[in-house]
């Protein structure tokens, strides 16, 4: 899936500095033996908190779909959008500026994000009892009334993401020295939200102004879709901004804020940030993935013990992104302000 | 201080009918009886009383076989086979100094595992193969069909575990998947005069994360209380008595209790008892579960696993399995 030489070239890392070493986004390959791709991953969640995945079975069409499908939502006028705007569950429409990264820990941010985006999370159905009790993140998503198939295909794409972190999560058992199946439970109904992001092209980017400003993820996983268009860019553990260029066909996966307690802190969080200056308009598919919306989200025994107690207190899904959005989403927060 | 005296008795027939909210209010009984006691009966859990009268005949009839028959099948390294009379002391009691060796003989059986597992090719320590007596037509069939019965039991119980734990109901269904346990088959001879250091079973408390004992008519099990009174487990008909352990301290953080308990047999007759011991995936950690640490409540134990922890306790407790193997090695 991935050619040959580009693989070689994103895992050649120079030699004899271990500093610059960590400023190359390892590529694992799931066709790999299981003890060659637990190496890797270690590595990579150890060492700078970026990975791309080769071979991960996504059909090229469905991605390509995903896509087109977001570029079908963000093209509709703008007061088609707003019918779907963003909600307390976080699924919806996110216009452009609609939010300033104030939880980032990474940089003061003062400008709003240079993006709109469309959230999408599991496809419950009108009679799930979450739905009915207006569970908070889990409500029914907010579909576009005239767009044929859109739903079809993020729904699909969805589920494959899912089953996709069903298979990654073993490795990351593994990777812990936790058994194979640690989280296959925790991640039978995984809480997910696709975001479906817009970037315009950004000619001379101000200092403070981002597609999206620097920040962790709060995520257990996050799954980028493999992209046409540069954009990215991470923070490695040297302090040293670099790039994440696309790699035909990989995936690139990093860790977040509910990693770093799943692990007490073993496995890292890294800050990225986006800017399209491709000179087109940049789309992005990122796939947030948590463990069931129930399950605790405490410190794996492999990272804790009476010399080394947890680092933060168990949470829970609700608690913590209820916390985290609270800071996050301006919109929300006029909504609220309106309630 | 808690301070029950009584042995609460569990109903697990709605949960285990799925009546609607029957798993909750269960898990507040389990917690009840896990926080105060230790101890508690289970009422329509749904084994047959046929089968429990099987599986007691079986344990008379090995039993009944001659010493050498027995001594054939000796207990080896993976804590399977025939532990004869006076074969053990509990010396890694916290509960009393236990000067006499147990008054009983028991015969242990594991996970019945195919000659070609590869744990058994590899000789793995807890995962070898049962020994069998060999002219005791029927009752391989019979001690293996009850083993998974109580498996079974096992894994619906730890539902109400998980949520008396406030965890979600298959917080524990993955590490009891295949769970690791040990059926111990006991026969108590009659014990005569006053007792105070020898017993059947010396006070003890259980490794386990929780036991299951077969429903006995004949009487013989005490069990010590939070107030440090020991009481005795009245025999409730077909209801089997549960008991945590050493390991669900270590899963709970000491949330749980493992309860120390005894056994004399001074019923003037033979008794047999069939305890049913029951933890996670060998390969499982033992470690506090989410709602029982935190950063103001560290972990008490570190991280454990099954294997470790009984290559431990054993070394301190099977003077047979000690002698042997200090002289083998």
């Amino acid at each position: 899936m991935v050619p040959e030489a580009e693989l070689r070239r994103a895992q050649r890392r120079p030699t004899g500095s271990r500093l610059s070493d960590t400023e190359t986004i390892p590529v694992i390959d799931l066709d790999l033996p299981v003890e060659q791709a637990v190496r890797q991953l270690r590595f990579a969640l150890t060492e700078i908190g970026f990975y791309y995945i080769a071979n991960h079975g996504v059909p090229k069409k469905l991605i390509r779909d995903t896509f087109d499908a977001a570029a079908r939502f963000h093209a509709q006028p703008l007061d088609r959008k707003m019918r779907t705007r963003i909600d307390r569950h976080n699924v919806g429409y996110l216009p452009m500026k609609g939010d300033t990264l104030r939880t980032s820990v990474v940089q003061t941010v003062t400008k709003p994000n240079l993006n709109e985006a469309f959230f999408v999370a599991r496809d419950l159905p009108a009679d799930h009892p979450d739905v009915i009790a207006d569970r908070r993140f889990r409500s029914a998503n907010r579909w576009p009334a005239d767009l044929p198939g859109f739903r079809e295909t993020v729904v699909e794409y969805c589920e494959t993401m899912e089953r996709l972190v069903q298979r990654l999560v073993p490795l990351y058992a593994l990777t812990l020295d936790l058994p194979a199946a640690y989280f296959d439970a925790a991640f039978r109904e995984s809480q997910y939200k696709l975001r479906m992001t817009h970037y315009p092209n950004q000619p001379a980017a101000l200092d403070d102004e981002f597609g999206i400003a620097p920040h962790t993820d709060t995520s257990f996983l996050t799954l980028l879709a493999p992209n046409d268009v540069p954009g990215l860019s991470i923070r490695a553990q040297s302090g040293k901004w670099i790039d994440a260029p696309p790699i035909a066909g990989a995936y690139i996966v990093n860790g977040g804020q509910l990693l770093r307690r799943w692990t007490n802190d073993t496995l890292l969080a890294t800050p990225h940030r986006a800017i399209n200056r491709s000179g087109g308009e940049r789309y992005a598919l990122a796939f947030f993935c948590d463990a069931s919306i129930d399950w605790p989200i405490a410190a794996v025994p492999t990272t804790v013990g009476p010399d080394k107690p947890p680092k933060y207190p168990t949470t829970y899904y609700t608690d913590y992104m209820v916390e985290y959005q609270k800071r996050t989403y301006d919109l929300l927060a006029d909504q609220q302000a309106a309630e | 201080m808690a301070a029950t005296e009584t042995i609460p008795v569990i109903d697990l027939g709605p949960y285990l009918a799925g009546e609607p909210g029957a798993l909750d209010r269960t898990a507040k009984e389990l917690r009840f009886a896990l926080t105060e006691i230790g101890f508690y009966f289970i009422v329509n859990h749904g084994v047959p009383r046929q089968q429990i009268r099987d599986v007691f005949a079986e344990v008379k009839r090995f039993h009944q076989q001659p010493l050498e028959r027995k001594l054939a099948l000796k207990l080896d390294k993976h804590s399977t086979g025939y532990m004869p009379m006076r074969g053990n002391t509990l010396r890694t009691s916290t509960v009393q100094t236990g000067t006499k060796p147990n008054l009983n003989e028991a015969f242990f059986v594991k996970r019945e595992l195919p000659a070609d597992h590869p744990d058994v090719l590899a000789d793995r320590k807890y995962r070898g193969r049962n020994r069998w007596p060999a002219d005791l037509p029927g009752f391989k069939e019979v001690v293996i069909d009850y083993c998974e019965t109580m498996e079974r039991l096992v894994q619906k119980m730890v539902r109400v575990y998980a949520r008396a734990l406030d965890l979600p109901a298959e917080y524990f269904d993955a590490a009891f998947q295949d769970p690791q346990y040990s059926l111990r088959m006991t026969h108590y001879p009659h014990q005569d005069g006053p007792v105070t250091d020898e017993f059947g079973l010396a006070p003890h408390t259980d490794t386990s994360f929780l036991t299951l004992l077969a429903p006995n008519d004949v009487p013989g099990l005490s069990i010590r209380t939070q107030s440090g009174k020991w009481i005795e487990a009245p025999a409730v008909p077909d209801a089997y008595v549960v008991n945590g352990g050493q390991m669900l301290q270590r899963w709970t953080n000491d949330v749980f209790l493992a309860t120390p308990h005894r056994a004399v047999n001074k019923s003037g007759g033979e008794r047999y008892a069939i305890p049913f011991f029951c933890d996670s995936n060998i390969d499982w950690p033992v470690a506090a579960v989410p709602t029982t640490v935190g950063p103001d409540k560290p972990p008490k134990y570190p991280t454990t696993y099954y294997t470790d922890y009984m290559t431990w306790y054993q070394k301190r407790n099977y003077d047979v399995l000690n002698a042997d193997q200090q002289a083998a090695d």
